[in-house]
């Protein structure tokens, strides 16, 4: 565990480095993306406050992404391009002859991130409820924890996928168009744009059995005290973090065989 | 300690004509090429020894010593590196091993050596108290004490050779790989490098596999030649034998008082000459050196000479140059 919690430390030394691009990186996207959405949803209603779209008013619906802007900040992850640069550069030979494996290096990198969104996400969140007090009067507590707990696996889900598209490198050489995919679709998939309960019935039953729901809308819905049951829900996150860890594991033993080192 | 036999690692690579229509033909019909990187080679080492692995650029040096350190895998052949495989690359295999590369940084750029070291202390399980031995002992041998507090990038490429050097024997590895380890270093700084490698081996008694272009590096620190010539082994002995490859040939100097003309005397020695043809170095037969310099001296305009045992870059570019060199040289030492 000691030469886990020290690489966890010299992440933090290496992105305090780096604090205002970090910063930036971590916040920035997902501003931009709530005041799109924002902006999308307050036309949509004409700013009207009685109209309803679905089950939503507009308050609804400021809340519901108040509180997926804040599952984006814990869960988002960010490791696919440097994996995906340190391959083709030949740079993680070094992890091939340190006693400390790729994976577990860029799992401390993920944990040592996941620690300081955390702060931030519950930052944004005190001046967000101090400011905007009437979106989250009816917050319960044990519900907020089981949201957490779930945004949490979420971003562990999130660094899974974005591990295994890192690691398409040993064939593709440049994955950053595959990981835009993955994140366009599954930011919509996931209720990131449209709360899930406004699609058409037949498809949410079909995004049932994927685990795109589990990404946003459920954590979100969860938080919000309309979830459903937590533990399926977070055995469903599990399954589908475990099937994408068999994949990085396959993925990782054939892309070995093809990995030239270059740059040495 | 090192044994590899039939050793073989090809390349796929891509292959691309120039221009926007060689990228419009290579997006519906892409063309790749098989590359023998390293072809059918077989080495011993025996433990404690320094080897120098040579060739020229291309030859497969690196991509025999990137299979040796398990960061790639062969496509055939046998190697095992102190009694691993190094491509299921064993915990117990890489704590045994380290491999130091002049042209890549291992350590962490924008913090500190020190830090960098504290997380190879963790990685390699190195107990406090061996730590701060090591580090002091080493520190002190390549006198970078006051550099470990420094961040890396702020350090000189000299100074971060000799951390890196450090970072990778924090572990008493028993089998060390320096690939171009004095690469882009200035001469003193090279000498130094060299120096500590010498003076580490001869403390540590470990298993050391060098490649260098500088023959300075080789002639210092090797007792071994493996010479590569395009995936394969063209020469494997002692620096003495590589030395007389071209048989007993002295190296002569001779300075001119004014810019000679007339070369004809000097072309069957091989002549190097400087700019101003006022100085030329000769490659001439132990038995013809005595009639061949009173020749010279008689009819050119000699003001100085000196004679020296032909100096092994020569012998490398020569046999580069003509690689046949080492074939005759095989059989005839097999005859």
């Amino acid at each position: 565990m000691l030469k886990w919690w020290q690489t966890i430390k010299v992440h933090w030394s290496n992105m305090l480095v780096y604090r205002v691009n970090f910063l930036l990186m971590v916040i920035g996207p997902v501003l931009v993306f709530f005041f799109v959405k924002i902006s999308l949803w307050y036309s949509i209603f004409q700013g009207n406050m009685q109209t309803m779209i679905g089950n939503y008013s507009l308050s609804d619906m400021l809340t519901y992404h108040l509180w997926t802007m804040i599952v984006m900040l814990i869960s988002r992850s960010y490791n696919f391009g440097k994996l995906s640069e340190d391959i083709r550069l030949g740079r993680v030979s070094t992890y091939l002859i340190y006693p400390f494996s790729l994976w577990e290096f860029q799992v401390t990198n993920f944990l040592s991130r996941l620690v300081i969104q955390l702060f931030i996400a519950l930052f944004c969140l005190l001046i967000l409820v101090t400011t905007f007090s009437q979106y989250f009067h009816d917050i319960i507590a044990i519900n907020f924890l089981k949201g957490l707990m779930l945004t949490i696996f979420v971003g562990i889900f999130w660094f899974s996928l974005q591990y295994l598209i890192g690691l398409l490198t040993f064939w593709l050489e440049e994955t950053w168009v595959l990981a835009v995919i993955a994140e366009t679709v599954i930011q919509l998939l996931s209720g990131n744009i449209i709360p899930l309960d406004l699609f058409p019935q037949w498809a949410a039953r079909i995004l049932e059995y994927t685990p795109f729901p589990y990404v946003t809308f459920v954590p979100v819905k969860m938080i919000m005290g309309a979830g459903g049951d937590f533990l399926p829900a977070l055995a469903n996150l599990v399954f589908w973090i475990i099937i994408l860890n068999f994949i990085v594991l396959l993925v990782w033993r054939k892309g070995l065989k093809l990995y030239t080192g270059a740059g040495m | 300690m090192i044994t590899c036999r039939g050793l073989c690692k090809n390349f796929e690579i891509y292959q691309k004509e120039p221009g926007f229509s060689g990228t419009l033909k290579s997006f519906f019909n892409r063309k790749y090429k098989t590359r023998e990187a390293v072809k059918s080679f077989d080495v011993e080492i025996p433990e404690g020894q320094i080897v120098g692995l040579l060739g020229p650029n291309g030859a497969g040096k690196t991509t025999l010593i990137k299979m040796f350190t398990g960061i790639v895998v062969p496509s055939s052949g046998f190697v095992q590196i102190i009694g691993y495989d190094p491509a299921k690359r064993d915990r117990r295999f890489r704590k045994k091993i380290a491999l130091v590369m002049g042209q890549k940084s291992q350590l962490w750029w924008d913090l500190p050596a020190m830090d960098s070291f504290q997380l190879l202390q963790r990685y390699y399980e190195i107990s406090d108290a061996d730590f701060k031995e090591r580090v002091g002992e080493l520190s002190e041998l390549l006198d970078v004490k006051d550099l470990l507090q420094v961040h890396v990038r702020k350090l000189s490429l000299g100074e971060r050779m000799k951390v890196e050097l450090m970072s990778c024997l924090l572990h008493k590895p028993e089998v060390i790989f320096l690939d171009e380890p004095t690469i882009g270093l200035d001469l003193i700084a090279q000498r130094n490098i060299r120096q500590f490698i010498q003076d580490y081996h001869q403390r540590n008694h470990c298993t050391i596999v060098l490649t260098s272009h500088y023959m300075a590096d080789v002639e210092a620190l090797c007792s071994r030649l493996v010479f590569i010539l395009q995936g394969k082994k063209r020469f494997d002995g002692d620096i003495v034998t590589f030395s007389n490859l071209l048989g007993s040939e002295k190296n002569v100097v001779f300075d001119f008082d004014r810019s000679v003309n007339d070369h004809s005397l000097l072309t069957p020695f091989d002549p190097h000459w400087n700019a101003d043809c006022t100085r030329v170095e000769l490659r001439i037969p132990h038995e013809k050196l005595k009639e061949a310099t009173i020749d010279i001296l008689r009819n050119l305009p000699v003001v100085e000479f000196n004679t020296e045992k032909l100096p092994i870059e020569r012998v490398m570019k020569t046999v580069m140059e003509n690689p046949d060199l080492l074939e005759t040289n095989r059989r005839e030492s097999q005859e």
